[in-house]
């Protein structure tokens, strides 16, 4: 695609949020296409969120949250890490683009991290040929 | 009548008499040849109106649900998929074991209406003549083998006998070898345009008129997602990406739950290829979590548990 991706971004409040917090304290550049929503904790991301961000016109969807076993709530990510597995699995079977749908874990001090991750996810998001499957189409523009 | 109709009779008159339950859940003839309905006994003298069906797509644990707050001792007959439903039901917590009693039935496999019609055309009169049904169509008679009206689900079943059961009628069936999965893998070896341009054209056909959650067992919440209007998950009406939305999510919520019945594809009035997607589901749990539903009444729902372990190569 040409045009800046739009990218929506789940961050987790306790970690994923904070290193993106301190990839701007730090002047790290990276790209600005995330569209950051702050969450509780990646298990607070209920799959549904990700379909209806594809439908109601994003690009790409970035869900993140804590390393395994850091969880500040002790074992939400490692739910929110098999809610993903099965969602995404069944996502690419219907033929999603890969790239579209990316999950990563982010913690509160690497900032560093954070922008290579955000690099790595928009580089995915221009590389999709289609980014209208799943986009609702509605009787006027979705811009 | 077959040697299973009269032992499921048999069986269902026992407990009747003896006063074990209040009444028993079983299959009844429909309008016609082509159609089972469930019926409900509670009089001995009722006891004929029980059968085995040839076309039984339907999944008798549904109808216990609504008996989640009644006092009654109930009978049912179940089939291998129906039993398993009834164990995903005591794990969810949704009915006692001591309120029931199942008379477990080896099912060889049933027959689809729905691929009677995709093989046959317009059916208006069926009749079974041994191992054929012949359909007189708008386009003439026409014969097929029981062995081709058999749908995508029963073809790939490898649990024919019930898995919890007070007293088991009919022979053991051998289970085939293999999971039973190949037609889903092969699927996946489609390209990905392809995949979900058939995705686009199956869901097309769907009219959101809800007959796949209301038969199927473990479509169980009081208020499902696409009734909420407050956040409004899933918008009215007939467009595409919400009629797809719409049957992802279903399925996605069928992970770890959903016995492979076939209620919901044989409930549908336009034919949608549901079972395409709810058996990749049941392949994905069991290849990620080795997990098969209503199989083990102990094990854990998958979503419901972790390990530290699982694979997480899809996270940067």
């Amino acid at each position: 695609m040409d045009k800046d991706p739009r990218i929506l971004a789940f961050l987790c409040n306790w970690c994923s949020y904070a290193g993106a917090d301190l990839a701007g304290t730090s002047r790290i550049q990276y790209p600005t296409t995330l569209r950051v929503l702050r969450v509780p904790c990646s298990a607070r991301v209920n799959p549904q969120f990700i379909l209806k961000a594809l439908q109601e016109g994003a690009d790409g969807v970035l869900v993140s949250g804590c390393h395994p076993g850091d969880c500040h709530y002790l074992e939400g990510n490692y739910y929110a890490r098999r809610k993903f597995a099965t969602m995404l699995d069944l996502l690419e079977y219907v033929g999603l683009e890969k790239g579209r749908v990316r999950f990563s874990w982010v913690s509160a001090a690497e900032g560093g991290k954070f922008a290579e991750v955000v690099k790595e996810v928009t580089n995915g998001v221009k590389e999709v040929k289609d980014t209208t499957q799943f986009l609702k189409k509605r009787d006027w523009p979705n811009e | 009548m077959s040697s299973l109709t009269d032992a499921i009779r048999e069986e269902a008159k026992k407990v009747l008499s003896e006063g074990k339950v209040d009444f028993v859940i079983g299959y009844g003839e429909g309008d016609n040849p082509m159609r089972t309905q469930p019926v409900f006994i509670d009089k001995v003298e009722d006891i004929d109106k029980l059968v085995w069906p040839s076309f039984g797509l339907i999944n008798l644990a549904n109808y216990l649900l609504r008996h989640r707050n009644t006092p009654h001792k109930i009978g049912i007959v179940a089939k291998g998929c129906d039993s398993r439903s009834i164990v995903a039901l005591l794990k969810e917590n949704q009915i006692d074991r001591d309120r029931l009693f199942i008379i477990g039935v080896n099912c060889p496999g049933m027959l689809s209406r729905q691929v009677a019609r995709e093989k046959a055309g317009e059916i208006v009169a069926a009749s079974s003549n041994g191992d054929k049904w012949s359909f007189e169509t708008t386009e003439g008679t026409k014969e097929v083998s029981c062995f081709d009206l058999m749908p995508s689900n029963c073809a790939a079943c490898r649990h024919h006998g019930p898995v919890i059961a007070d007293v088991i009628v009919g022979d053991p069936v051998t289970e085939p070898e293999g999971d039973g999965y190949d037609d889903i893998r092969e699927f996946e070896q489609k390209p990905a345009p392809e995949r979900h341009n058939y995705l686009k054209q199956e869901m097309t056909n769907c009219i959101r008129c809800y007959a796949c959650r209301q038969a199927c067992p473990t479509c169980n919440c009081d208020e499902c997602f696409v009734d909420i209007t407050q956040p409004r998950w899933v918008d009215k009406g007939l467009e595409p990406t919400d009629l797809a939305i719409w049957q992802l999510i279903r399925t996605y919520h069928q992970a770890g739950r959903c016995v492979d019945c076939g209620a919901c594809e044989e409930a549908c009035p336009m034919g949608v290829k549901l079972l395409w997607l709810t058996r990749k589901m049941n392949l994905v749990v069991r290849e990620r979590f080795g997990f098969e539903a209503g199989v083990d009444p102990e094990a854990l729902p998958p979503l419901a548990t972790y390990k530290k372990e699982d694979p997480q190569e899809f996270i940067l």
